[in-house]
């Protein structure tokens, strides 16, 4: 891995240019908002096809162009599953959520909750969304960050402050309307980078493999099994958990979370809100499914060409200075005779392939995978003895791997642009949302001042600011807490099914009112954080990503059942 | 009870949904043919 952390100037001057030209076009072109209208919804003028674009851009992190690919190249297609669900969610909201948000004239999905229920409700909801995206913002930084500081060398806590100055400075100066504009440009870059990309690996597999022979080799390799029908709940990714659990946890994310909602509620009509929707709704699935290839496309490369045993330099690092460096060798040395072996074994294959040979690749790289798992038992071992953590699972790591060693001069840069294009294209949408959301479901609903819409502008710049700020000190701390990435997927399960349930007792039971849903709120909150510790303590076992299903329907039946109660309570009364 | 109504999904289906599931049904129908080829 040496020579990382020396980017050459071709690659700087292509990194930089594109940001800051996206970034300063994007700040110029929006730099009038005037009334909150503007602000908030950028006029409420957008387009079907900015809006796809912006729902998709906040959606698609830096991770998922990092890490997808790594995903791929372990474990095949089968993470594209994990996506079934959002065209079914596209219908629902277009369907329900929509229509109803624009009724009402929202700026914030929560401006719904007091409309239909009480102010009490829409406070609470608003704050629980706080919480969680809150969080979640400073990880979308310091999730890409850690990873490109431990492949280039870059300083983490400058690299930090650098993604989150660059998204405070168009945020802050335009709002929605400048959000929206920098992620159609920051689209163009990740899709013009990743195709590049994707044709480039093609070009680099030898002579004779042609597209349709890689994919033959990556399908004997086990890496095409793109669907799972089983009902094992232990594996992750099946078409059930895509369709079952993806369609309720796309319904929460689409549906309530105001980072996405405010993408769409910048919509000129119902129709055009629909159209952005249903515009990601017909390319989620084939977009992932073209991030999971490229991550296949760069298996069958390093069927081809020798890949580290850990793609994770830090890993190598740790053993390189300790007592099991010998182990290690060992097994790189029998990774290396394994690829010697696969070599002639690949030849064969693609002159003539057959089950026989398709049994033994399959079976090489059982092996290969075997000498992984071994090779990160002695990186925890050699991570012990220096008393540091290390990350053994390399998935974040094997993409940024290949770009650095194998892209020419310039598309380097490129592709680093495109991950961070990616980090803050979803950072922009987190603090435009928070910023609406603290400044007009809270600030706004609770004071008695008389703000003039102007006013109320630059109190929304003056929170984005905050969360901008606030983003980049969580991500500046972040490294110090164990697991933080899944404490955020776990704050967002203990709340999200809890929201999810608030919406859907507001759209679809008109019998109920505010009280019992508050209350119901209040009730199944306690319920979700008790279940969560009582799985932590080992006294029941429930996965997190559970609390979300337990949440929503806790909600539902707790608020009919406090609502029917107090109709009984009053008929007595009446009697 | 009018202001519960107004707040309630109104909105009837449309040929745009279709299309959306109709496509998604014929990606699921593809990888379905990939996975079967190479498993």
């Amino acid at each position: 891995m040496e020579g990382f952390n020396q980017l050459h100037w071709e690659d700087w001057t292509v990194l930089i240019v594109t940001l800051l030209t996206i970034v300063l076009y994007g700040t110029y072109k929006t730099r009038k908002q005037k009334n909150v209208q503007d602000y908030v919804k950028g006029g409420s003028n957008s387009k079907w096809w900015t809006i796809g674009l912006s729902v998709m851009a906040t959606q698609a992190s830096a991770i998922t162009f990092l890490s997808t690919p790594g995903q791929a190249f372990h474990s095949g297609m089968g993470f594209v599953q994990f996506y079934f669900g959002v065209p079914i969610a596209m219908v629902v909201i277009c369907m329900v959520f929509i229509p109803i948000y624009h009724r009402l004239k929202v700026y914030t999905a929560y401006e719904y909750l007091e409309n239909r229920f009480d102010q009490k409700t829409r406070t609470l909801t608003a704050i629980l969304f706080l919480i969680q995206r809150g969080l979640a913002a400073g990880i979308t930084i310091f999730a890409p960050a850690i990873i490109l500081s431990a492949v280039l060398g870059w300083n983490l806590t400058l690299l930090n402050i650098a993604i989150g100055i660059l998204v405070i400075v168009y945020t802050v100066s335009g709002g929605t309307k400048a959000v929206s504009m920098t992620q159609k440009h920051q689209m163009a870059v990740i899709f013009t980078g990743m195709f590049v990309a994707f044709f480039l690996i093609i070009s680099y597999l030898p002579d004779d493999i042609t597209f349709s022979k890689a994919i033959e080799i990556a399908g004997a390799s086990g890496k095409m099994e793109v669907l799972d029908f089983s009902f094992d709940f232990n594996n992750r990714y099946t078409v059930w958990s895509g369709l079952i659990g993806g369609t309720f946890l796309a319904l929460s994310y689409f549906g309530t979370d105001q980072s996405q909602v405010q993408r769409y509620l910048s919509g000129k009509s119902v129709k055009e809100m629909q159209l952005g929707l249903v515009f990601n709704g017909l390319l989620k699935v084939p977009m992932q499914f073209f991030i999971l290839l490229v991550g296949v496309m760069v298996f069958v490369f390093y069927q081809f060409n020798p890949s580290p045993v850990n793609f994770n330099p830090a890993a190598e690092l740790v053993v390189k200075e300790s007592t099991y460096q010998n182990s290690y060798t060992r097994i790189k040395e029998q990774q290396q005779q394994l690829f010697d072996e696969k070599q002639l074994l690949l030849k064969s294959f693609t002159k003539q392939p057959g089950a026989e040979l398709r049994g033994e690749i399959r079976q090489m790289n059982n092996r290969e995978l075997e000498l992984r798992e071994q090779a990160k038992q002695i990186i925890d071992k050699a991570a012990e003895e220096a008393e540091i953590k290390v990350e053994t699972n390399d998935k974040d790591y094997v993409f940024i791997h290949f770009i650095l060693n194998n892209l020419p001069k310039g598309l380097i840069g490129l592709l680093l642009a495109v991950i961070l294009s990616a980090a803050m294209s979803s950072t922009a949408s987190e603090l435009n949302a928070l910023a609406s959301t603290t400044a007009l479901d809270l600030y706004k609903r609770n004071t008695s001042r008389e703000i003039t819409d102007l006013q109320m502008v630059h109190i929304t710049k003056w929170f984005t600011l905050a969360w901008g700020i606030l983003a980049i000190v969580i991500a500046c701390v972040a490294y110090l807490a164990d697991n933080l990435i899944q404490l955020v997927n776990i704050i967002g399960s203990i709340f999200y099914g809890n929201v999810l349930g608030i919406f859907l007792l507001g759209f679809f039971f008109k019998h109920i009112r505010g009280n019992a849903v508050f209350v119901g709120a209040i009730i199944t909150q306690i319920i979700v954080f008790a279940l969560y510790f009582l799985n932590r303590f080992e006294i029941i076992s429930l996965p997190y990503l559970w609390l979300n299903f337990v949440g929503c329907v806790s909600v539902i039946v707790i608020a009919h059942l406090l609502q029917s109660g107090h109709k009984k309570d009053q008929n007595s009364e009446d009697h | 009870m009018n202001k519960s109504k107004s707040m309630s999904p109104k909105e009837g289906w449309n040929k745009m949904y279709t299309l959306v599931l109709v496509t998604n049904l014929i990606y699921i129908l593809i990888f379905w043919v990939i996975t079967s080829i190479y498993s």
